[in-house]
């Protein structure tokens, strides 16, 4: 978990206007250990979810994401952004498809994979030949209105990346980037009336 | 010294922040425009501002247009929008380290004036000791080594301090001047007494530092203490001493001042202590200083007669403080032309005029200062008015 309170100071100083834009970047992928970032997957099917925080020393089946807890950022949080990059080099064995997706999810639940109280937010996925290499870098902008958004806005969620591999054959994968960015005004906090 | 004679600086800046024409610095917009204060106002403009009472800022020191902090497993960064990298530690006045035990005047009114004395009734108000600090380990942190910060207590910390007064002051000042000295001309010497009430009295202190479980942040710490004082809640009362001594030899004077020679102020008030959040102790307290507090000022002035009109090359020196100014003003019949330059928590260049009339002198400065926090000259104008 992080508790990201004490950048509450930082704000204090840096970003008291009523026009500045804070912009906190999470940059998720530096919380997966450098070994963990890339490596190959030797599959039939298979998937791996990153980042993986459970200590069972099997790396890539933690089904609850990572926790974050910030401040509450409901009267700021204007826009939430995702970005994520994924190199993949086809080594050996026959077609296959490999999946990229960001979710997020409410801080109760134990599976942010399963489709049950957790949004997708990015979805890419490409068809790769022996051989091929590919890049996956979807990315997406959420806004008000968007269920998703709305639970950024709590400030207390859980986010994980699922790479999910169907087909037979050798892949090399490298996780790039997998960054959270969310924008707002701290004026926003204060009240209208 | 900040005024000489009858000469009073106009407090200028009290316009931005009293006018909801000028949203960026005016609080009052709070309550005349929420919209306007909520789009418009910056902490950072009001306190440049604040700090320049005797100014009017064309340009205060604005906050960037965007703050981004990036959070990585391995620390935190803090940039503008374009990437550059924001610096945390400033320092406003003498940044906690003020020897004076009041403020300078920031408005005089002369109540009476005879036989070499001066009785005036004053309003004195100052930020002072504001201060924003990294420890080293966060500095080194900062520039990518968060490996410093990994331990607990982390030595990485964030500290802010900053302190304002006001109150209003009754000072009554006798000059004299001495024996003449046979051919090395004259020493002229002043006292002045001053008695003060306290309006308000705030110091501030905030500190934070992470916490660390391994090599990952798992919280934080954070400790603010205050201290607060005012009418109703506590009081503020003083009295101080200061000496002035000047020695005049044909076109040349010398002088060394000395503000809070002797005194002491004292405030009551509260004391509240909170850490992460929560309030630890809020108990009465009490600030004193007593004694010797001297704040000393040496400056000079040298006037060249020209063949027409003359030229006064003029300076000064705060020693406690560090700060200097130097500059030079022509004279030509009424009017007067000034520049000049010094530093004063960053250099400061300056452009003026003046009209002297009979029973009248008004003067105007184009001001310049450093902006905190974000660097750059912000430029503002003064005005004086003597009687």
């Amino acid at each position: 978990m992080k508790r990201l309170a004490w950048l509450g100071l930082l704000f204090l100083l840096a970003a008291c206007s009523g026009y500045t834009v804070t912009t906190l970047r999470l940059e998720l992928h530096t919380f997966v250990p450098e070994a963990n970032r890339s490596g190959s997957l030797d599959v039939i099917s298979g998937t791996l979810r990153f980042p993986d925080d459970d200590g069972d020393n099997t790396f890539g089946n933690d089904p609850d994401g990572y926790w974050l807890s910030l401040t509450d950022t409901r009267d700021v949080l204007e826009r939430a952004e995702f970005l994520a990059r994924v190199r993949l080099v086809h080594q050996s064995g026959g077609p296959v498809n490999v999946g990229l997706e960001v979710h997020v999810a409410p801080e109760g639940d134990s599976n942010i994979y399963d489709g049950n109280g957790d949004y997708r937010v990015l979805n890419d996925s490409k068809s790769l030949n022996p051989g091929e290499t590919a890049e996956l870098a979807p990315s997406a902008t959420l806004a008000p209105g968007d269920p998703a958004f709305d639970l950024l806005r709590g400030g207390r969620f859980r986010v994980g990346v699922l790479l999910s591999v169907t087909g037979s054959g050798t892949i090399q994968y490298s996780l790039e980037e997998a960054t959270l960015v969310l924008s707002g005004k701290v004026f926003g906090l204060i009240p209208n009336n | 010294m900040r005024y000489s004679g009858q000469v009073c600086p106009l407090p200028l800046g009290l316009l931005r922040l009293a006018l909801p024409l000028f949203p960026d610095t005016s609080p009052v917009t709070y309550f005349t425009d929420r919209k306007a204060f909520k789009e418009k106002f910056d902490l950072l403009s009001f306190y440049d501002q604040l700090s320049h009472p005797d100014a009017f800022l064309f340009n205060p020191a604005r906050s960037p247009d965007e703050v981004v902090f990036t959070v990585r497993g391995d620390g935190i960064t803090l940039t503008d929008g374009q990437g550059k990298p924001l610096v945390l530690d400033f320092r406003a006045g003498t940044g906690g380290k003020t020897s004076s035990l009041l403020p300078s005047p920031l408005l005089r009114l002369p109540l009476a004036s005879e036989a070499g004395f001066r009785l005036g009734l004053g309003y004195l108000q100052g930020v002072d000791g504001v201060a924003v600090e990294t420890s080293p380990e966060l500095q080194e942190a900062l520039k990518g080594n968060p490996s410093v910060c990994q331990q607990n207590p982390s030595p990485c910390a964030l500290r802010g301090r900053g302190s304002f007064t006001a109150g209003l002051a009754l000072d009554l000042a006798y000059a004299t001047p001495l024996p003449e000295i046979p051919g090395a001309g004259r020493l002229h010497l002043g006292v002045r007494g001053l008695g003060f009430y306290g309006l308000a009295h705030l110091e501030a202190q905030a500190e934070a530092r992470p916490v660390y479980q391994g090599d990952q942040i798992s919280g934080t710490e954070y400790e603010v203490k205050s201290f607060l004082s005012y009418p109703g809640q506590g009081q503020g009362y003083g009295a101080m001493a200061d000496l002035g001594l000047a020695w005049t030899y044909e076109n040349l004077t010398l002088g060394l001042g000395v503000r809070n020679l002797l005194g002491f102020v004292r405030w009551s008030g509260q004391e509240e202590v909170y850490q992460n959040g929560q309030l630890i102790s809020s108990t009465p307290a009490v600030r004193e200083r007593a004694g010797l507090a001297p704040a000393a000022f040496l400056n000079g002035a040298y006037r060249l007669p020209l063949e027409e009109g003359s030229l006064l090359l003029a300076g000064d020196w705060a020693l406690a403080e560090g700060s200097f100014h130097l500059g030079a003003e022509y004279a030509w019949s009424a009017f007067r032309l000034r520049a000049g330059f010094g530093r004063e928590g960053g250099w400061r260049l300056g452009l003026g005029g003046g009209l002297r009339l009979p029973g009248l002198q008004l003067d105007a400065a184009l001001t310049t200062h450093e902006a905190p926090l974000v660097g750059g000259l912000v430029y503002g104008l003064a005005l004086s008015l003597g009687f």
